[in-house]
């Protein structure tokens, strides 16, 4: 199954060896990044990478990816623009909870 | 002294090799590290209790807070990870705070509940159970 990337993304561990990596990497506090970030564009070959097009962070690259996340390409949209506010810290509208905008200050 | 907010700050954990915010967040606690020490008094010592330091730095876990929503993604993606059980870890994770420091982990078990507050919306509550020591981005 693979998906395409849409947004930047930091890489997590996977396999076995990646988790001893990761593990390594962060008790040397070893400078980012530990493995270079997805980029926009690129392709992931994984299960459940059909997971990353539901929170709006790739699109399905194949038939098997697209019918597992079962979604329209304008909820595959929205879930980008869900995904865009999620990462801006403004997903729920709420200014008591929200993140405030750049270069506000609401102290 | 610095005073650093805490809105924008940000959980992560890793979905499908993909480090992933985790949505819908309202609060969430850091787990307490301390070391573990344990009771060296006998029962014939004076009054004083005595303790010794195990050599152990234990870390509790780590809570979350987030709006409760059936059909998001967080919700599915916590809810089928406790049902496929010890396959589907460890998962890294990782906070940042709004001053874009670093705080990283690793989960050996989630857990998820749902409350309904008297007032305004339903919330869950995400539990993660941690191996190992947090690394503190200072």
């Amino acid at each position: 199954m693979k998906a395409q990337y849409v947004l930047p993304t930091d890489r997590g561990p996977d396999t076995p060896a990646e988790h001893k990596h990761w593990d390594e990497c962060r008790q040397k506090r070893a400078p980012k990044p530990w493995l270079p970030p997805w980029k926009p564009g690129d392709v992931i070959e994984h299960p459940e990478c059909w997971r990353l097009v539901r929170f709006g962070i790739c699109k399905p690259f194949d038939e098997e990816c697209r019918q597992r996340a079962g979604m329209t390409d304008e909820q595959i949209a929205e879930a980008i623009e869900m995904q865009k506010a999620v990462r801006a810290g403004q997903l729920t509208g709420d200014p008591t909870v929200d993140a405030p905008d750049e270069g506000d200050d609401d102290e | 002294m610095a005073r650093i907010r805490t809105k924008g700050a940000k959980l992560q954990i890793t979905i499908s090799s993909t480090l992933t915010d985790i949505a819908q967040i309202i609060s969430f606690t850091e787990p307490t590290t301390e070391n573990q020490v344990e009771v060296t008094a006998t029962i014939d010592d004076s009054v004083g209790v005595t303790k010794s330091n195990t050599g152990y730095v234990d870390t509790s876990d780590l809570s979350a807070e987030i709006f409760f929503d059936k059909a998001s993604a967080t919700h599915e993606f916590i809810t089928d990870t406790i049902q496929t059980g010890a396959t589907a870890y460890p998962i890294a994770g990782k906070i940042i705070g709004s001053d874009s420091t670093e705080d990283t982990f690793s989960i050996v078990g989630l857990s998820i509940s749902k409350s309904f507050p008297e007032r305004g919306f339903q919330r869950a509550t995400i539990g993660m159970k941690l191996t190992g020591q947090i690394t503190y981005a200072t």
